[in-house]
């Protein structure tokens, strides 16, 4: 996988330019640099989002978010249709190679009146609320929990006698629709005890099975309202589908893929000859790598502006409670700090279960997945051996000949930033793929910002790698050829690659 | 050392001092254009015509040195000049280190060219280069003079471009993409040796200096003929039959290499300086992950860098 071209129409700070990855330089590292503020960091995540993104539906929220991040962009999908002035608007083209093939990428921004059809967009934005809404619920199983309620009923019906099991069962059901809060007090009271050694407090459950009727009732009527949103809600889906299908047909009689959804007015479409699964298939080989505490563009704007508000801890608890769901969400996000510690953890459970796998399958004998991982991360270091807690839940240090246990904060941010990145690479296999990293440099010495563009290379194979740099150490690490400059154009002594 | 070009020998060794990348760490002077530091950002390093010279030294470095103590290395322009900075340095130090970075001149060493004529050098313990190159180099082949005292170390071979075309590359050039091309075919390293022979009589400086390169051959055992006019001959019965299958590495002591093959290196489908550069790129990697009694710039690198890495 090889990015060759980006041309970007206008988006935020970056206006009409376009930047060519040489195949001809075999180091296949890129550095980027702008000016503070030049777009370098926006270049990397637009590269990102149109192509990660895009393509997935069920990532659709940040290709929203990314857009409604250019203002001038904002005020066209705020139109209402009787508004709409201009029928597609430009935004980037990308040619990416695919195992020697090259496929143009042209991704622009299009109206209900796009080329001369009639778009009913509107549906679309309809259905996409809808999924969303739908995609809520879809932790619950709502004839389980009628199911549930029903033979509850039943043995309430028969005349049993209220007690811990079916306190417990309706909690269970109330908790399936996070309507645990509306249960009686005495239900938590009751709930609190249940297992531990303490007795029962016998005053407590009465008070519960002379509450359990009434809050019985209201969990049906709960359960019964769900159960109604979720028919209507499959219901509309199911009926318009066909209208969606039919605008996808439309739009790739044209030459275009559908994407994702901006506004009621609006649609987000690729010109391209490759199918949706092939472009599916390529999104999976594009990773980004940056800090947690960068502005990404792609999250939702009010969890950043938590970041960068007044320092709050609820609000900082939440924005990074926020960022675990959007790593799980973004397989292909990488955070030097955030995701250090699950990286390395990660690797050791997996080269565990290998081993156990081995030795199931072998009849007893265990591979040597996880002592081979240890001795290739403990020639890492000079002076340290690296291990994790019997648990594999804890990254562990040691001094080499001594016994001195480190954590990963008694370590130096370059040395963890350094150790985090190959594991990642080597032990997710980010192979043949195009990985933006921004401000790779960020906490390493000079010495070590040269270096590491070697080791990239040197820790994975057939990567194109794009970095978002400030660093002349990075850059002096390849040839002045392999630097893109976002900065205004200066008039160029020579030429440069053909 | 009183004209204007010395005057900037001089001004440039004070930027070496004042520079603070030079702390405790081994500093080394080599052969290349003066880089001028006004700022280091990408933008600058995107307008460069070419990579820095001292790039390629950094890139023969084994990975084991590369961030422990790396050293600094600093391009001071043609040979004479390399020397005359470390002179110069020694000479600030002597007068009042108390304005510099460092205080003494242990950790600075100097990489120079062993080019045809000898460069004398003043107030050091060998008179020029072709005296360092006697001692670095008993046997020709092996870097095996005791190298303890050594501050100025001289190449092993004519100059640093005759290192890109020992056979030990083959697979570089091999594997380069795209195809290495020298006078209109795809690059055989062996046609170099040939080419070189060829040139034996138009090469200027080896006429000016055949004394020198006689004494030189001398000292391996091998006396070359009086007359420069019998030298091609000779070269081909001496050098050629004695290893019919390898290449003679002889003609590396006094052979133009760098005019005659670096500079008319070309690449199928159009040439540009900066796929030059990749290719030396890969060839200081190749040299930076393999060891042969011939890479002698690597030797030297791990003789100044080793006892820096033992106390790391």
């Amino acid at each position: 996988m090889f990015l060759k071209t980006i041309k970007v129409k206008q988006f935020r700070v970056l206006n009409d330019f376009d930047i060519s990855f040489e195949r001809k330089l075999s180091a296949s590292v890129f550095p980027v640099g702008s000016l503070n503020g030049g777009g370098k960091s926006t270049l990397l995540q637009l590269i990102f989002v149109l192509l990660n993104c895009s393509p997935n539906e069920s990532r659709c929220q940040y290709v929203k978010n990314l857009f409604s991040q250019d203002e001038s962009l904002r005020k066209i999908f705020n139109e209402d249709s009787q508004q709409k002035k201009k029928e597609i608007i430009e935004v980037a083209s990308m040619e990416v190679e695919v195992e020697d093939s090259t496929n143009s990428l042209d991704f622009s921004i299009v109206n209900n009146q796009f080329m001369g059809e009639e778009f009913d967009l509107g549906i679309l934005a309809e259905l996409d609320r809808r999924r969303g809404e739908l995609i809520k619920y879809s932790g619950i199983d709502i004839s389980y929990l009628e199911s549930s309620l029903f033979s509850l009923q039943n043995e309430i019906d028969s005349g049993k006698n209220i007690g811990i099991s079916e306190i417990r069962e309706l909690h269970e059901i109330a908790s399936n629709i996070k309507e645990e809060e509306t249960l009686p007090i005495s239900f938590r009271r009751v709930l609190s005890r249940y297992g531990s050694r303490l007795s029962f407090d016998r005053e407590w459950i009465e008070v519960a099975a002379n509450e359990f009727n009434f809050a019985f009732q209201k969990i049906q009527q709960k359960v019964d309202d769900l159960s109604e949103i979720i028919r209507d809600l499959t219901k509309y889906i199911s009926s318009h589908r066909d209208k969606e299908k039919e605008i996808n047909n439309k739009l790739k009689e044209l030459g275009y893929l559908l994407l994702t959804r901006l506004g009621d007015y609006h649609v987000l479409v690729c010109k391209t000859e490759i199918t949706i699964e092939e472009f599916k298939k390529i999104s999976e080989k594009i990773y980004l790598c940056s800090s947690s505490t960068q502005a990404f563009l792609f999250l939702e704007r009010k969890e950043v502006h938590s970041l960068f508000s007044r320092l709050e801890t609820q609000d900082i608890a939440n924005y990074f409670k926020y960022f675990c769901q959007v790593l799980s969400e973004l397989p292909c996000l990488y955070m030097y700090d955030f995701s250090l510690v699950n990286q390395i953890t990660d690797s050791f459970k997996k080269a565990s279960d290998k081993d156990r796998a081995q030795a199931i399958s072998t009849g007893g004998t265990y591979g040597s997945y996880l002592s081979e991982l240890i001795s290739d991360l403990n020639s890492f270091f000079q002076n340290k051996d690296i291990t994790v807690s019997p648990d594999l839940d804890r990254v562990i240090f040691k001094v080499k000949g001594k016994n001195i246990e480190l954590s990963p904060e008694d370590l130096s941010h370059g040395e963890l930033k350094r150790i985090g990145i190959y594991t990642w690479l080597k032990y997710t296999q980010v192979e043949n793929s195009v990985v933006l990293m921004d401000e790779i440099e960020t906490g390493l010495h000079p010495d070590w910002q040269y270096e590491i563009v070697n080791e990239l290379q040197k820790w994975s194979s057939g990567n194109q790698f794009i970095l978002a740099t400030h660093s002349y150490e990075v850059c002096e690490a390849v040839t002045p050829a392999h630097v893109k400059d976002l900065n205004p154009k200066l008039t160029r002594s020579r030429s440069k690659i053909d | 050392m009183e004209s204007s070009e010395e005057n900037s020998i001089w001004e440039h060794a004070r930027k070496i001092l004042r520079s603070p990348r030079i702390q405790n760490k081994p500093i080394i002077l080599c052969e290349g254009e003066i880089q001028e530091r006004k700022s280091r950002n990408p933008s600058s390093y995107a307008l460069r015509e070419k990579v820095p010279d001292s790039k390629f030294y950094k890139d023969c470095l084994p990975s084991k040195y590369s961030r422990e103590h790396c050293p600094v290395f600093v391009n001071c322009g043609g040979r004479s000049d390399v020397i005359k900075t470390f002179q110069a340095i020694s000479w600030l130090l002597e007068e009042d280190s108390e304005k510099y970075y460092i205080s003494h001149t242990d950790n600075l060493f100097v990489i120079i060219d062993l080019d045809l004529s000898p460069n004398t050098i003043e107030e050091y313990q060998y008179s020029n280069t072709e005296k360092i190159f006697e001692a670095l180099y008993p046997n020709f082949i092996r870097l095996t003079g005791n190298t303890k005292n050594h501050k100025i170390f001289t190449t092993g071979l004519i100059h640093r471009e005759a290192y890109f075309v020992l056979p030990q590359l083959l697979d570089v050039y091999k594997e380069f993409y795209p195809k290495v091309m020298y006078r209109g075919k795809i690059l055989e390293l062996r046609s170099i040796y040939e080419v070189a022979l060829s040139h034996i009589l138009e090469n200027r400086g080896l006429k000016k200096n055949y004394e020198v390169i006689k004494n030189r051959f001398t000292r391996l055992g091998m006396n070359l003929p009086e007359n420069i006019m019998d030298l091609e001959e000779y070269c081909k019965e001496n050098f050629f039959l004695k290893n019919s299958d390898l290449m003679p590495i002889e003609l590396l002591l006094f052979s133009n290499i760098k005019e005659l093959f670096w500079k008319e290196l070309e690449f199928e489908g159009g040439n540009d300086i900066f796929l030059k550069d990749q290719l030396e790129m890969q060839i200081a990697k190749f040299f930076s992950s393999h060891l042969d009694e011939v890479f002698h710039i690597r030797h030297i690198l791990d003789r100044i860098c080793q006892p820096y890495h033992s106390e790391g």
